[in-house]
């Protein structure tokens, strides 16, 4: 492939000091060949101008993205136990509630007017209020795992996300499940390092947005900073709103650094948290829009898929259950395509 | 029966309805000063008849507007001993600086000039929203007396249904001294005028009022207010940028208005017609024994004070609003003044929102609100309804709340299940709502609950010794938080339909804790009110109703209403009614009341087994076993069915706490058993121990749905929290 014809070699930076050449990673040009994938191609940076750089990243990104995607579809085994993860886990609430309501519900036949038979497309109130009353304490006992769920998913997500990471730097002819769990344990320390790292900095987001900072900038805009007492509903509403996106936005961009500093680690091997997480800002700095058009064309590639596979299932009149399957499918796949795809990234404009 | 009558007063007002009004009159001649929220009442003239058949030499007044003059009044306290700290951002107040006595008249007729100056004076210093008159003269049984009063209310920013909120909005309501009722209470006559409770409401006589109300300019034409208006501005005042209406309202028994500069002033003729509902009108009059044009309700104007943020909900407001002049009126008889208006709050008054005054009322209602939450429709409805229940038959809502409250929510819901679609359960996105019900709740942790930072949701470090306790939100779960980590287009059920009768059953997840005869304002739990003033009562109601059939109910309802609009009933009053007319229903109500209003007795019923024994001839000797499981004894239908689908029916008496029944010889096998099919015991606080399967049947595919939609719903859940952080 020639250099001049890859729009991704025109984004990627290359320091002065480092050879112009690289190798491209599968995410752009992957082939089943290993040989293939090992040719270095040169890299010509031809961009010297930071926002020509920016303006050129959006296509690069997309087809390390798309990239992305192909290598998570190909490895099915690794598919499968996270799929395999993704159905077990809710397990652990999904079988308590089939119990109690196998044990409530099963003998109750219709109420005159009403009918509890359409459950899996609409359902009459009265059946779940009459649950949380009778059932309330067995009901509350069943969510309450759901926080402890919740924390092994996150840690096992680390594991996970460590695993794509290193399959797509470091494992690319790997196709094994042993090879995934392989590349997540080596970096799954540090990446719990970042993890509990990120905690702290979440907080201080949060209360950036919702505490006293936040109340200091509202009583700028409403009196007493309460929506309640605007005179106007929809200027109240307006600012609640900005404050949610923000917030949301804000929480992404620490999810960008967090993910960049994890390529980091798995890119050079690193153990140091800290020092990935430094570089991963000043790698933002230096390249705000690139990881944000990967991360957020991912969600917008997996929102799609997800509504077509709900569609699919309409269309094809499959019972719900269809969708437990095909939704962490979706999601495992989109999951492995954002994290390869910016560790590829990573790697191809660090050059390292 | 009371004697509070004398012999006089009874016969007239048993021979003319309304006539307890012209008991009482109130002539007010009010000034709203240019803040918007200092009411000046230039005089207040009261004339009152003693209907009770002791003389008095006392006038109890209720200044209720005083309870937001410092924060050791009766409803603050009370408040804060419920848990609520909340006080108002600025004070309200009314003083009253001159009384005098202009007149008495004997129960001969002879009338007595007067002008002796009277003293105002508080029960209670500190509280002040009962204020007391001596009298130079007792008041005889029959006689009647006219005293005049002149005050200045300051209204507090909007607090606890009343005041105003900036940008001009002002609710004023319970802004003048307002008489007590002298009547017997606990067994003697003497003034029930209880002080501002934090827990009840009002209570007040009915009387006739004529207020003239000047308003500064900026409120012409965006006013409302009890009486009907009528605009008597004079060039002069013009000239003052005042304007100045009269309003005269009669047979109410209290007087609210509310002004607006900003508000829309919209006005609708409701006719029945547009609302006809053939079915139930013949439901109606065939169960009172008339025709149906002597059901249908009368025509009537509504006005609504709509904030222009709101636009898109008048059509909402006006609808909910026909319908209940529409269903109120066949029901109980047609409401009787030619005007309703309805308030809907500005932004910064919620808090006045969602209450009711006679020929007025405020709805509520927020942006982004979908259609099938029946928001405003629901408070709407609700509180038009008070229009009949304390608006025309009007109990004592400090001690009986129940007797408004609870008949108020029975009906609302018969409406809301009746003329409007079901309501739709929804989630919030962004401050717009969308239709859909999650299978299951991430529990949410208040600070200092270390479970908190099981999901990652806060942080907790209360106990350490270096550093100062600490407590913080990892993530604030906001709502497009929860609509990325819960996906609601795939996870949620869709369309999940209430029933609003049903819904009141949720007060069955409560303790219920004291009876419904304990007085409302003396509750141990504020959120006790909701459930012996509310639900429980209409729970109550509805059980009557399905136990007694529909046409019986119907009677008895419109008798009861009937007989006591303008009129004060009690308990017993609405009990004696139940007896007369569900006599033949099999129900000892004697035994009934006991069990659901003077004792907390909790009712309960269940299947417990189904056996189908084989008989030597092959058929089956079907016996069942059912159980009550509370004290509330009430018989219960049984209805036993069998594999080829035919059913047994039965009724048990429930007095025995168990009971095997043999159902006889069959020749197939029975399959369940379920006691109360028809939900006629709405009180029955387990419905699903109502049913049994034999033990060789299987059940519905329910359980299955529901766990695989639980798990869909974690498993997107899961994903969520797996990949953030």
């Amino acid at each position: 492939m020639g250099a001049a014809s890859t729009p991704l070699l025109r984004r990627c930076r290359v320091k002065e000091e480092q050879p112009k050449e690289q190798i491209i990673v599968d995410a752009m040009n992957f082939s089943d060949e290993p040989e293939a994938n090992q040719q270095p191609e040169k890299i010509v940076d031809i961009v010297e101008d930071s926002q020509e750089d920016m303006a050129a990243a959006r296509p690069g990104s997309v087809r390390f993205l798309i990239g992305g995607i192909f290598f998570a579809l190909i490895r099915p085994r690794v598919l499968c136990f996270l799929m395999l993860w993704s159905c077990v886990l809710p397990l652990v609430v999904a079988v308590p509630m089939f119990n109690q309501a196998n044990r409530d519900l099963s003998a109750v036949q219709d109420l005159p007017g009403q009918s509890i038979l359409a459950l899996p497309e609409s359902a009459p109130a009265w059946m779940f209020r009459e649950w949380q009353i009778q059932s309330c304490d067995t009901l509350t006992s069943i969510s309450d795992v759901m926080p402890l769920l919740i924390l092994l998913s996150s840690i096992f997500g680390l594991l996970f996300s460590a695993g794509w990471m290193s399959m797509a730097t470091h494992y690319r002819d790997e196709h094994s499940l042993r090879a995934f769990l392989k590349g997540g344990g080596e970096s799954f320390f540090p990446f719990l390092r970042t993890w509990l790292l990120a905690l702290p900095v979440f907080a201080l987001t949060t209360y950036f947005f919702w505490g006293t900072p936040s109340e200091w900038v509202l009583e700028k805009l409403m009196p007493e900073g309460d929506a309640a007492l605007a005179a106007s509903e929809t200027t109240g509403r307006a600012i609640d709103i900005t404050r949610q996106l923000l917030y949301m936005l804000a929480l992404l961009k620490i999810e960008i650094i967090i993910d960049l500093a994890r390529a980091s680690i798995v890119v050079g091997k690193r153990s140091s948290a800290v020092l990935a997480i430094l570089r991963a800002v000043g790698f933002l700095f230096r390249r705000p829009f690139a990881i944000f058009v990967i991360v957020l064309l991912g969600f917008i590639i997996e929102a799609a898929l997800i509504f077509c596979s709900e569609w699919l299932r309409d269309l094809l009149e499959w019972p719900l259950i269809a969708a437990v399957f095909m939704l962490p499918f979706v999601r495992h796949v989109m999951r492995g395509a954002r994290q390869s795809a910016v560790a590829n990234y990573y790697r191809a404009a660090t050059g390292e | 029966m009371r004697k509070r009558t004398t012999i006089l007063s009874f016969l007239a007002a048993a021979l003319l309805p309304g006539f307890l009004a012209a008991q009482l009159s109130y002539d007010l001649d009010i000034e709203l000063h240019d803040d918007g929220r200092t009411i000046y009442g230039r005089s207040l003239v009261v004339s009152w008849v003693n209907t009770a058949s002791t003389p008095t030499d006392e006038l109890y007044w209720h200044v209720y507007n005083n309870a937001w003059s410092n924060k050791d009044t009766v409803f603050l306290t009370e408040g804060r001993y419920y848990g609520s700290t909340d006080l108002p951002r600025v004070k309200g107040s009314t003083n009253v600086f001159e009384a005098s006595m202009l007149s008495t008249v004997d129960v001969d007729g002879n009338a007595t000039a007067s002008g002796e100056e009277l003293t105002f004076e508080y029960v209670n210093d500190v509280d002040r929203t009962v204020g007391v008159v001596k009298l130079p003269v007792a008041i005889e049984p029959g006689g009647s007396v006219q005293v005049r009063l002149e005050f200045t209310s300051i209204m507090p920013q909007a607090f606890r249904r009343s005041g105003w909120g900036e940008g001009g909005y002002l609710h004023a309501v319970q802004w003048y001294p307002k008489l007590g009722v002298y009547e017997e209470l606990d067994g003697k006559d003497q003034w029930n005028c209880e002080p501002y409770h934090y827990m009840s409401e009002f209570y007040a006589d009915f009387a006739d009022y004529n207020v003239e109300l000047t308003l500064p300019e900026r409120f012409r034409d965006h006013c409302v207010t009890t009486g009907t208006l009528k605009e008597i501005t004079t060039p002069s005042q013009i000239d003052d940028k005042k304007v100045v209406y009269s309003s005269k309202a009669e047979d109410v028994h209290d007087f609210a208005f509310t002004v607006d500069a900003e508000a829309l002033l919209l006005r609708r003729t409701f006719h029945e017609i547009d609302y006809r509902d053939d079915a139930e009108e013949m439901k109606i009059s065939a169960a009172l024994g008339k025709t149906p044009k002597e059901v249908r309700p009368q025509s009537c104007e509504m006005i609504l004070l709509l904030q222009p943020e709101h636009a898109e909900y008048a059509n909402r407001y006006f609808d909910a609003t026909a319908k209940s002049l529409y269903y109120f009126g066949l029901w109980y008889g047609t409401y009787p003044y030619e005007t309703i208006s309805v308030v809907d709050p500005a932004n910064n008054a919620r808090q006045t929102g969602g209450m009711e005054y006679p020929r007025l009322f405020t709805g509520g209602a927020r942006l982004g609100m979908a259609d099938r939450t029946l928001s405003p429709q629901g408070v709407t409805v609700h509180e038009f309804g008070h229009q009949f229940w304390y608006g025309l038959v009007a109990n004592d809502e400090f001690r009986h709340a129940w007797l408004d409250e609870g008949f108020n929510t029975f009906s609302t819901n018969r409406i809301l299940d009746l003329a409007f679609n079901a309501p739709l359960d929804t989630y919030t996105l962004l401050g717009q709502q969308y239709y859909g019900r999650a299978p299951m709740t991430i529990p949410s942790y208040e600070e200092g609950d270390k479970r908190g930072m099981l999901g990652l949701q806060r942080w907790e470090n209360a106990e350490s010794k270096f550093f100062p306790a600490l407590s913080y939100e990892l993530r604030h779960n906001n709502s497009v938080q929860k609509f990325l980590s819960e996906l609601p287009l795939t996870t949620y059920y869709p369309h999940v339909e209430g029933s609003a009768s049903i819904g009141l059953r949720s007060s069955l997840l409560r303790d219920w804790g004291q009876p419904l005869a304990h007085p409302t304002y003396d509750l141990f739990d504020s959120g006790l009110r909701g459930v012996n003033a509310y639900r429980r009562p209409a729970l109550t109601l509805e059980t009557i109703s399905r136990i007694v059939g529909e046409d019986v109910f119907i009677r008895l309802m419109h008798d009861y209403h009937t007989n006591f609009r303008f009129k004060h009933p009690l308990p017993q009053d609405f009990f004696d009614v139940v007896a007369k007319h569900a006599v033949d229903a099999g129900v000892d109500w004697d035994s009934f009341w006991k069990h659901a209003y003077y004792k907390n007795d909790e009712l309960d019923y269940s299947a417990h087994f189904v056996l189908n024994a084989v008989n030597d001839d092959g058929t089956y000797h079907v016996e069942i076993g059912v159980r009550r499981r509370g004290a509330f004894v009430v018989p219960v239908d049984i209805e036993v069915t069998f594999e080829d689908g035919s059913v047994h029916h039965g009724v048990w008496d429930g007095v025995d706490s168990a009971k095997r029944i043999e159902i006889g010889d069959f020749a197939v096998k029975a399959v369940r058993v379920e006691v109360d099919p028809q939900r006629k015991l709405m009180l029955d606080r387990d419905w699903f121990n109502n049913s049994k399967l034999a033990e060789d049947v299987e059940g519905s595919d329910t359980a299955w749905h529901v766990s695989i939609r639980t798990m869909l719903w974690a498993q997107q859940v899961l994903h969520y929290f797996g990949g953030a952080g």
